[in-house]
């Protein structure tokens, strides 16, 4: 295997991280809001789930590629732009699911343009990693909110409502599930759970975790 | 009087029946971050409430050139994105010309506090309910306030937490968001609502 394929594996593998270890909602507390809000159902979790993954992997990308050149003033200002504009393609995507998938889902999905990666991982790291790096990086991180937002999604409808991606098949529902405090407990325990299984798994604390044990 | 009326009531609307963190869940991820930060929460709170009030003041006149198309749950976050890039530049060169002393540490910390699910969510809210001028400056401030507030309590609950015996699994974000859940819950039943059945 050649130095620049042992590379690409490499950085593969530690991004695949981000789909459960070091996933950035359970395991980071990003973009908590938009899921214990808006992530009421599946469809919703995978309206959002769509959105995430346009916004994030091309602004990691570019500030990859552009932003140690930028001016400092400028970079965010970009980064924002290329957020804003993603929101387009997310949007007519997210459209084909549902004709009415905006009046349930409502503002959650524009506000992941301006969510902590676009924003602050963007500047802080992505900037200092090699472009394939950062590409990995965006795809596993909008793949570990995917899992974490069609997980919570699907849950919430099935007990809020009895059904599962708008096909009801159960009576007995549980309305309160969709309000957003229930958003905040059922994630708790996911991030919970994580931490069981990691421990069960004998694997180490990933070292996001230890910065945002310093904040919380 | 009627309008300064209107804009105090939507102001404490904002502030306690529909606060930002515990009824609409926006800006989760920077309270947790202040939360440890008692000092920088006033700081964060004016800065919030700075470029919600100028966004929501230039923003206003061409809201309605974009809400009454079929596209506005895109066009109209786009909108307010733009607008927030334009403040964000003011403040950026302002700083940097008027306070050079502070520059190093605003500088740095500009781009999170303008660029914020909390700031373009108290601007899409009011957007998506039609509220007028005043309603719309009094309940972004209301929500900055809200905010300064909601992350106030949570920063003393999560200290009174690292007192507490918390289980392994669940200690840092699992029982924070945990708290944060029983606080909402709390804030839901004390403005009067009642759980759907």
């Amino acid at each position: 295997m050649s130095e620049k394929a042992k590379n690409l594996s490499a950085e593969v593998k530690e991004s695949l991280g981000y789909l459960f270890f070091k996933n950035p909602v359970l395991v980071t507390g990003l973009v908590i809001g938009q899921l214990a809000a808006g992530d009421t159902t599946l469809q919703n979790g995978a309206a959002l789930s769509v959105a995430y993954f346009f916004i994030v992997v091309p602004v990691l990308v570019f500030a990859s590629a552009f932003g140690r050149k930028l001016p400092k003033w400028s970079k965010l200002v970009c980064y924002m732009i290329i957020s804003a504009l993603m929101l387009v393609p997310s949007y007519l995507i997210c459209e084909g699911f549902s004709a009415t998938i905006f009046d349930s889902v409502g503002i959650y999905p524009a506000l992941l343009a301006v969510s902590t990666v676009p924003v602050v991982y963007s500047e802080k790291f992505a900037e200092n990693q090699s472009l394939s790096k950062a590409f990995f990086n965006g795809i596993f991180l909008a793949l570990g909110f995917a899992l974490t937002a069609l997980f919570l999604g699907a849950a919430r409808e099935f007990f809020g409502s009895g059904s599962l991606w708008g096909y009801k098949f159960a009576e007995a529902s549980f309305p309160a599930v969709k309000l957003p405090f229930w958003g905040f407990i059922l994630l708790g325990f996911m991030a919970a759970g994580v931490n069981g299984i990691r421990e069960i798994a004998k694997k180490p604390e990933p070292e996001v975790f230890k910065d945002r044990e310093e904040k919380v | 009087m009627t309008y300064i009326a209107q804009f105090f009531s939507m102001m404490l609307t904002a502030l306690f029946i529909e606060n930002i963190i515990f009824t609409r869940a926006l800006g989760t991820s920077w309270m947790f971050y202040l939360a440890k930060r008692p000092k920088e929460i006033v700081r964060y709170t004016l800065i919030l409430m700075g470029v919600v009030t100028l966004s929501g003041i230039i923003g206003y006149p061409f809201r309605s050139l974009v809400y009454e198309n079929e596209h506005r749950h895109m066009l109209v976050p786009m909108l307010y994105i733009g607008v927030m890039i334009i403040v964000y530049i003011a403040a950026y060169f302002f700083i940097k010309k008027v306070f050079p002393g502070e520059f190093e540490y605003l500088g740095t910390t500009l781009g999170a506090a303008v660029f914020n699910c909390a700031a373009l969510g108290s601007l899409l809210v009011p957007v998506g309910e039609r509220l007028d001028f005043l309603s719309t400056i009094g309940y972004g401030i209301g929500t900055s306030l809200g905010f300064g507030l909601a992350v106030a309590i949570m920063g003393y609950g999560l200290s009174r937490l690292e007192y507490c015996h918390v289980p392994k699994v669940f200690k840092g974000i699992p029982i924070a968001l945990i708290y944060l859940g029983l606080l909402s819950l709390a804030f839901y039943g004390l403005i009067g609502h009642q759980l759907p059945t």
